[in-house]
């Protein structure tokens, strides 16, 4: 990417490092002096967030948010009322004025990293482990998987009762012989997707053959030496031979519990910061202009 | 504020806060799933491929540079590998966006230069913060002028004298937790996350990029860290890297090209970067190391251009041909033929007649290359390449780039890589692009077969066990044929099912590219199926047109026109055995409309007079290659 590619979301980039440190102070530190602490939200100030963050010029930024819906305007509300807060915030730590004050502020987090205070502080019991499992039942749920192959017949082209009726009479002459999975191919016609399906979630399966079918296939008994249907899926008639189904199943506790570590480790994370920020709001006092029909 | 809204709105914020534990994704012990050689299911029946596997292996997350100062400042790669497999995410513009249908696999491949690093130093993480570049960036930031930093991710390549590099102890432990990453979300059998990363060599503005990705697990990936643009951007130095890697490691690993479509005739040379006539080492290395390139993804489709193919009806397609990457060149006609796919493959049976090895014996695949973290393509739910390009009415009028680079209109919401394996594993996945058992498509979900062998016989086509005589008389896609019977031309098997959720099927054509007695490389393109009884003028050769369903004023489309599925034999009508050749198939969907013409029904907004109002989505199989 060329150089001045790279000129314009400094700005970006610049105003949300700025918020980061600023976070990072307040978390470790406490604030070090007053904000002056009223927020006021008109249209005048909405316009120029809008501008300045959609890189518009100023009549676009008005236009464009004179065409907002009210749930869009309700958010760039909230987020222009977050952004000022900690820009503020940022200023009154000095952040905008020296390289210094940030330096200290990278100190710090070595000092607090090191310490081994950040893992200290994500670490979760055994039963918070268990009861996180207990209520996520339903994410852990593997779906049933299937393997089987088939014997097509295609109804679009002979119709849909011709093929129901060779289908029919093949699956007499399958069973009486006794015709094995590998040799499904030697009968019937080509299928469009594949002939065997192996380990294959009723995702696929409903996929290529419609959802009738998959739903009625993963109903048949599993049986390796039994042809078995009719059954009808969008593209004609299907006699299977099911060799394998596992059932859907939810993961035994040994086998998530290191992926529930880390979402319980985010979700904290998550918690950590509402509750940061939601601090930090409580410092302002926030004014909505109610010309906008913004809610606070 | 409501509370409610209050947190509603803070889901952007998350990240702000992992600044109290930067280091914890590095330190807690990432549970890895061992894989080893031995296939993880047994599957029933036949032992060849029988599943097609549909992924992305070119993927950027916040920790590449670029994504991260164009506003991806909070997605992860483990938030690319939950929406990959079917989780619903909010994206940048607040809207939330999940796949109709998960992927079977995806490459997180974020540049290496400087990788993790500019996030890093914005939570001042010490391992970036603490280096000559943190230090640099650092000193910009202090004088006022932050766009230097944001320019030394270009910067380092060009001159990392004077633009320093992390120091590799810092690569190590910030590459150790992109591959720790990828090994807790790898789930043989189920969902395949490889392990990659992207080298971004530019010269002159000139793109050379190449995506790298692992057959291995994070206690081989690991061990030695990216081979990046700062250390050299000569692609013999990265295929030397690569094999330095497999020799310390004992692992595997391969290199996809892209975008040679902005390499202003760099990406597929007669010469190597220091001006060089390429020879049957460069050639040997590049085949070796290159099995596939990546031929369509959001900056332009890469199989043909109108210019080199003007017989050909369908080559304007999407083509990207204004400039290069760095928008420093503008395009001239003799780049051209070293930057598309068709034009390279005709190239390579040059080069093999002169040097003895073909450099561009590749395999042929589809990715986006978002950077968003997001990795979509479908024309009814494209999410853009950066945060800018996600949904809203100014992506229709923004360029990429805050304005500094194309239009944004210009966005192909293009490609997926499908891969004909017996498993989805990393090892079954990884080694099917070797073998190139590969194709790409522009978006759309379409199953392909392509056979090539000298037995086939009409009526094998009919069979429903036509793939198994496809592998015992035959080879599949990627394949080679040689010393045929005499006077017997190739005969193959193709088949084409629709994408289950897609637009029906136009027709199936043979692209064949040959060198002829007189050393000049030509093409042909073949209809070999289509939809309905049309037939092939006499006089001009071409099959007439499918026509079109698609309501551009309300984005919609009907398939009331087209095929599910075609299928037939096909043999070379014009086929010489003393000369070299190649053969790969190309499907065109019927037209649909184009994601920006989704756009303006969804928005209620105008139409760039330049945009294409519907598309024909498609897919390009690996070629199988005849030799004398």
């Amino acid at each position: 990417m060329p150089t001045r590619v790279l000129r314009e979301p400094v700005i970006h980039f610049v105003i949300a490092g700025l918020a980061l440190f600023a976070l990072n102070q307040v978390l470790f530190e406490g604030p070090q002096g007053d904000v002056a602490n009223t927020i006021v939200v008109d249209e005048a100030a909405v316009v120029q967030f809008v501008q300045h963050r959609e890189n518009l010029a100023p009549d676009q930024a008005l236009a464009q948010w004179q065409q907002l819906p009210d749930a869009v305007r309700s958010q760039l509300v909230q987020d222009f009322i977050q952004e000022e807060a900690l820009y503020r915030k940022a200023k009154v730590f000095g952040l905008d004025e020296s390289d210094y004050v940030i330096r200290r502020r990278l100190v710090q987090k070595m000092d607090f990293a090191a310490a081994g205070l950040a893992e200290a502080a994500f670490e979760f019991s055994e039963g918070a482990l268990q009861n996180y499992y207990t209520i996520h039942q339903a994410e852990f749920e593997m779906p049933a998987q299937i393997t089987f192959t088939h014997v097509y017949f295609d109804a679009q082209k002979s119709g849909p009762s011709t093929a129901l009726n060779r289908a029919s009479q093949q699956l007499r002459q399958l069973n009486a012989e006794g015709v094995a999975f590998s040799n499904a191919g030697q009968y019937g016609q080509r299928f469009p997707y594949h002939l065997n399906y192996v380990d294959r979630s009723g995702v696929l399966i409903t996929d290529h053959f419609g959802p009738d079918f998959s739903e009625a296939v993963l109903r048949l008994p599993v049986n390796p030496d039994l042809w078995q249907g009719p059954v009808v899926s969008h593209h004609g008639v299907h006699l299977v031979l099911i060799s394998a189904v596992t059932p859907k199943r939810v993961l035994a506790f040994s086998e998530v519990r290191q992926k529930i570590v880390t979402e319980m480790r985010l979700a904290e994370q998550r918690l950590r910061s509402l509750a940061f920020v939601d601090g930090l709001l409580a410092e302002f006092v926030v004014q909505i202009d109610p010309s906008l029909g913004v809610a606070q | 504020m409501g509370q409610k809204t209050n947190r509603s709105t803070l889901h952007r914020m998350n990240a702000t806060v992992q600044q109290c534990c930067f280091l914890l994704a590095g330190l807690l012990g990432q549970q890895a799933v061992a894989e080893t050689d031995k296939p993880y299911s047994s599957p029933a029946g036949e032992d060849y491929p029988q599943n097609v596997y549909w992924g992305d292996t070119h993927l950027h997350t916040r920790n590449s540079a670029d994504a991260y100062s164009l506003g991806n400042m909070n997605l992860t790669p483990a938030d690319a590998y939950r929406f990959a497999k079917g989780q619903a995410t909010v994206a940048h513009n607040g809207m939330t966006v999940k796949l109709k249908r998960p992927l079977d696999f995806l490459v997180v491949s974020d540049h290496a230069e400087y990788l993790g690093g500019y996030y890093r130093y914005n939570v001042g993480d010490p391992i970036v913060t603490e280096t000559s570049a943190g230090g640099q960036w650092s000193g910009y930031i202090a004088e006022g002028d932050p766009a230097k930093m944001m320019a030394s991710f270009v910067n380092s390549m060009q001159d990392p004298e004077n633009n320093y590099p992390f120091p590799e102890s810092t690569q190590q432990l910030i590459w150790k937790d992109v591959v720790q990453t990828a090994d807790t979300f790898n789930e043989p059998g189920r969902f395949t996350a490889f392990s990659g990363y992207e080298w971004t060599s530019m010269i002159e503005g000139n793109n050379l990029h190449r995506v790298v990705l692992y057959r291995d697990d994070a206690d081989k990936a690991g061990q030695l860290p990216p081979f990046n643009a700062q250390m050299s951007r000569d692609p013999r130095d990265l295929w030397q890297a690569l094999a330095t890697y497999e020799e310390t490691t004992g692992g595997q690993v391969l290199a996809i090209a892209h975008n040679g479509n902005i390499s202003n005739g760099m990406m597929f040379p007669n010469e190597t970067v220091d001006g060089q006539p390429i020879d049957a080492s460069y050639a040997a290395r590049r085949s070796r190391w290159e099995p596939i390139y990546e031929v369509t993804q959001v900056k332009g489709d890469g199989e043909a251009h109108p210019t080199l193919s003007p017989d050909d009806e369908f080559a304007d397609f999407e083509n990207w041909d204004q400039d290069n990457i760095g928008r420093t060149e503008a395009k001239e006609d003799w780049m051209l033929q070293h930057e598309y796919a068709r034009s390279a493959l005709k190239l390579g049976l040059a080069n093999e007649a002169k040097l003895g090895v073909n450099p561009f014996k590749f395999g042929m695949i589809g990715s986006t290359d978002g950077h968003n973290t997001i990795s979509t393509t479908e024309e009814d739910n494209f999410f853009g390449k950066f945060p800018e390009s996600e949904p809203k009415p100014e992506r229709m009028t923004n360029a990429m780039a805050n304005d500094a680079l194309w239009e944004t209109w210009r966005i192909v919401a293009s490609g997926y890589a499908a891969v004909w394996a017996k498993e989805n594993t990393r090892a079954a996945l990884f080694d099917a692009m070797k073998r190139r058992e590969v194709y790409a498509t522009t978006g759309s979900r379409i199953q392909v077969r392509f056979f090539g062998g000298w037995s086939f016989e009409t009526v094998d086509i009919d069979k429903p066990a036509y793939v198994a005589l496809g592998y015992e008389k035959g080879v599949p896609m990627g394949g080679d044929l040689t010393q045929g019977p005499a006077a017997t031309p190739p005969r193959f098997l193709i088949t084409a099912a629709k994408d289950p959720d897609g637009a029906n099927l136009d027709r199936i054509q043979v692209i064949k590219g040959w060198q002829d007695a007189s050393g000049a490389l030509q093409e042909q393109v073949y209809d070999v199926a289509w939809s309905g009884d049309r037939v092939i003028d006499p006089k001009t050769g071409k099959l007439a047109l499918v026509g079109s369903t698609a309501d551009v004023e309300t984005a919609t489309y009907l398939n009331t026109i087209g095929a599910t599925d075609l299928a037939t034999f096909w043999q070379d009508p014009n086929f010489d055995a003393a000369e070299r050749a190649f053969y790969y198939v190309r499907v065109l969907e019927i037209p649909r409309p184009r994601w920006t013409t989704v756009d303006a029904a969804f928005f209620g907004i105008a139409l760039p007079d330049e945009a294409p109002r519907v598309i024909q989505d498609r897919a390009y199989t690996s070629p199988i290659w005849y030799t004398p």
